[in-house]
């Protein structure tokens, strides 16, 4: 439905036009406020072309992804062939980029812009269904991510969800890619490897 | 009996629009809100309470079940029982399919074997993924019927099933729920996912964004009833904005005196042992009941299509 795919892009446009030219990483209560009440600013020329750069790098690791000789996980009722068949992606994904490390997708060029993002959508009319959302879900306090190392599920621990809300003033991403919350870090889960691709501390205020 | 305080809260029963009170037929254990409920049978011993009619879709609800031990056994035992007679040949499930280790071994434990029997006679199941469940592997488990997919629809009859993934409801999802819901023709439209949008449970409570994203579409595409889990207990909600509204998480985890009480939010609220769903739908009449591990039934009753006055 394009209906709310605009709706989503329109959210994401005006978020990203109504936000301070500046870019300020804001941590208290204080800051937040101000970043709300700044929220009718636009972004400047120079941080939505970092978004844009972000979402350039994303689709990149995504089209090389699907390039890889590895099989794609396929309905079957055979549990280890599944395990076998995303442990066999991850572990191509890993020789495929084996110096992969943070903050090369969230690029230290794109870290502040997402700050700015998220700060101003936690402390605008939506940011307390936001955090009471993250704090129904059964939140996941903060974990040693890797790059090109397995998402921290893999002992049964559950995966908190992440609010719509936040992710519509997000940069889409395409599909097998998404984004994941674990304490004030925002990540890049590959989901079908079930693989940290990046991830960026201190994101949520 | 523990919910018959707060059931008699529900006395004050909430009709569907357009609706005179007494066409909702409830027949909760407690007696509270009965009005004209189907009748009963006596069949293998069963108290049922569906009618059983030619034609109808007939389904099993369950949530919160996989947990391998021998509550999630004893629900199943029940699930069993009940399908000698209303031969449900589908399952729907409200997520949380498996808890902790996903290895072969807990898909044999959790899953195959409490519901072997029903496997066996080749009743299907419809997952939906909870916050426990691995989103990878659960979606391209074959036996859950997911196509590989976190969201999907199915028809059965004359209902259409919405499954919705609520731990990632991402602009891409929610597109394709809006375009799915717009283009139905469905006489009962139906969603279930995992996280509620509504419940007097105190453990975890409401998720409000996802209610805000959610609703509009349910509301303006006409959904019928929603079902969920999360939170381990059962309700059945006050219709909100003419929907119906079920939690069902207690089919193998149970969280023991949970519900706020008394609330004004549940016409039949239920946090003292595991249970499952019965459901009919017939023409314009959806036939539920639920039913305890120890076998009672804690909740029945007929609630009509909205905007429909037939019974």
């Amino acid at each position: 439905m394009n209906t709310l795919k605009a709706i989503g892009t329109f959210g994401l446009g005006l978020m990203l036009a109504a936000l301070p030219s500046s870019a300020v990483t804001l941590q208290t209560p204080e800051q937040d406020e101000a970043a709300a009440k700044a929220s009718i600013a636009a972004l400047s020329d120079a941080e939505r072309a970092q978004l844009k750069a972000f979402s350039d790098r994303v689709k990149a690791y995504v089209k090389m992804q699907r390039q890889l000789p590895a099989d794609k996980l396929s309905p079957t009722k055979d549990v280890t062939k599944l395990d076998q068949q995303r442990k066999a992606l991850r572990d191509a994904l890993q020789r495929a980029r084996p110096n992969a490390k943070q903050g090369e997708i969230f690029a230290p060029e794109v870290a502040p812009v997402f700050r700015k993002l998220l700060h101003a959508t936690m402390a605008g009319p939506e940011g307390p269904k936001i955090r009471a959302s993250l704090n129904h879900a059964e939140p996941i306090g903060p974990r040693d991510l890797t790059v090109n190392g397995a998402y921290p599920n893999t002992q049964g621990q559950p995966m908190q969800s992440v609010p719509p809300t936040l992710l519509l003033n997000l940069p889409v991403l395409p599909k097998g890619v998404e984004y994941r919350i674990t304490g004030h870090t925002l990540s890049l889960r590959d989901a079908d490897a079930n693989m940290v691709v990046d991830f960026l501390p201190d994101a949520l205020p | 009996m523990h919910v018959a305080k707060y059931l008699a809260l529900a006395l004050l029963v909430c009709a569907p629009p357009g609706l005179p009170g007494g066409q909702t037929a409830v027949d909760s254990k407690a007696g509270a809100a009965a009005a004209t409920a189907p009748p009963s049978s006596a069949a293998n011993g069963l108290n049922l309470k569906l009618p059983l009619k030619n034609g109808s879709v007939r389904w099993a609800v369950i949530g919160d079940n996989g947990t391998g031990d021998r509550a999630e056994q004893a629900v199943a035992g029940q699930m069993q029982r009940y399908w000698q007679v209303v031969k449900f040949n589908f399952v729907t499930m409200d997520g949380d399919n498996i808890y902790g280790g996903h290895s072969p071994g807990d898909f044999q434990r959790k899953f195959e074997q409490p519901y072997k029997p029903l496997l066996d006679e080749g009743v299907k199941f419809y997952a939906s993924l909870g916050n426990h469940d691995d989103p990878d592997i659960e979606r391209n488990y074959k036996p859950f019927d997911m196509g590989g997919n976190r969201y999907y629809t199915f028809t059965k009859g004359d209902v259409q099933f919405f499954v919705l993934d609520s731990n990632y409801m991402d602009p891409q999802q929610l597109s394709w729920v809006d375009d799915k819901l717009k283009n139905s023709t469905a006489k009962w439209k139906i969603a279930y996912f995992h996280h509620p949008l509504f419940t007097a449970a105190r453990y975890h409570g409401p998720d409000v964004d996802l209610r805000s994203q959610l609703m509009p579409l349910f509301t303006k595409y006409g959904v019928n009833a929603v079902w969920y889990g999360h939170e381990h207990v059962y309700e059945r909600i006050k219709p909100q904005s003419g929907i119906y509204f079920f939690l069902e998480g207690c089919s193998g985890e149970l969280r023991f005196h949970n519900l706020r009480k008394p609330n004004d939010l549940d016409q039949v609220g239920f946090d003292t042992d595991r249970a499952f769903m019965l459901v009919e739908v017939a023409g314009d009449q959806m036939y539920f009941q639920t039913i305890s591990a120890s076998g009672e039934t804690v909740d029945s009753g007929m609630l009509p299509r909205q905007g429909t006055t037939s019974q």
